[in-house]
């Protein structure tokens, strides 16, 4: 297959551990996270980052499968479901980054509440996480409506995405999340 | 009917549960990360449900969990104010003991948030 070897140097000069694309089911879901643990005790990381890593790809896995819905674009067969997570590192952090599409009305929720996370100190992080985790009940989805707050919380820095638009009611969700070592 | 003893072993997604209620012990501990935290916590907050009516004198609820998921957490949460209706049942005493770390600064701060939100009386050990 010709270009896939020059696919996986820039992997590998990106510092690529794991990358999975695809649909996210809870079986998926559980093998990454064998194929994740498995990678970060063979690079002998100091327990308390590994813990954090870890920490912040079951959320981030967690998110995709409850929130990656398959869309529709007008004009083109078939659905877009499939998503993309990351897991690498460079010399001073770890970094788990993930990509999904959403629909436009999920991207205004989703932007608000992450410019909201971001807004936060630590202290307040905390208070936030335990304000909604004792008063919210559970999201429609299933989930506890606290994952970035909680990837936040665990990676202690600035939360990065960007949303590129595809089509009237399509974007693609980009998010990294930083685990210092 | 006395209550029977609650015993869930563990996998890597979800915690082992032990609990004795003769004995007023309650153990969790190891990982809780399902996708599907509702099917297993359901069941065991319906136990308790059962427990809280004919408490043991002295209930006891130590917490050894290694991680959980958010949405594991407010299950977690349920357990607690579950557990601290055995209160209502006059004479009854009940205390958590919540374990972590030396290393895990995070789970020491989520024991103490779990304290504040709820009023229990809470011990944190390092383990």
């Amino acid at each position: 297959m010709p270009g896939i070897y020059q696919t996986i140097k820039k992997m590998q000069n990106e510092g690529a551990l794991l990358v999975y694309t695809g649909e996210v089911n809870p079986d998926v879901v559980s093998r990454l996270l064998q194929l994740a643990e498995d990678k970060l005790d063979a690079g002998g990381c100091p327990s308390g980052v590994r813990k954090r890593v870890f920490h912040i790809l079951v959320e981030c896995l967690q998110n995709l499968y409850h929130h990656a819905t398959p869309l529709k674009i007008p004009g083109m067969d078939g659905t877009l479901s499939e998503s993309v997570v990351q897991l690498r590192s460079d010399d001073t952090a770890f970094y788990v980054e993930t990509g999904n599409y959403l629909s436009a009305a999920n991207k205004e929720k989703l932007e608000l509440y992450l410019g909201r996370i971001n807004s936060l100190d630590k202290d307040q992080i905390r208070e936030y996480y335990k304000k909604t985790m004792s008063e919210n009940g559970f999201t429609a989805k299933g989930g506890a409506g606290l994952g970035f707050i909680d990837i936040a919380r665990k990676s202690e820095e600035i939360l990065v995405y960007n949303f590129i638009p595809l089509g009237d009611d399509v974007y693609f969700f980009e998010f990294s999340a930083k685990i210092k070592l | 009917m006395p209550l029977k003893t609650l015993l869930i072993e563990k996998t890597r997604q979800t915690p082992f549960i032990h609990f004795i209620p003769e004995e007023g012990l309650f153990k969790i501990g190891g990982r809780s990360i399902p996708e599907n935290t509702f099917a297993f916590y359901e069941p065991v907050i319906a136990w308790l449900e059962d427990y809280v009516k004919d408490p043991a004198k002295v209930t006891v609820f130590e917490v050894h969990l290694e991680y959980f998921n958010t949405s594991s957490s407010k299950f977690i949460l349920e357990l607690f104010r579950k557990l601290q209706q055995v209160k209502n049942v006059s004479g009854s005493e009940f205390e958590v003991i919540w374990f972590y770390d030396k290393d895990d600064e995070e789970m020491m701060e989520t024991g103490e948030d779990y304290r504040d939100l709820t009023g229990i009386p809470f011990k944190i050990v390092e383990a």
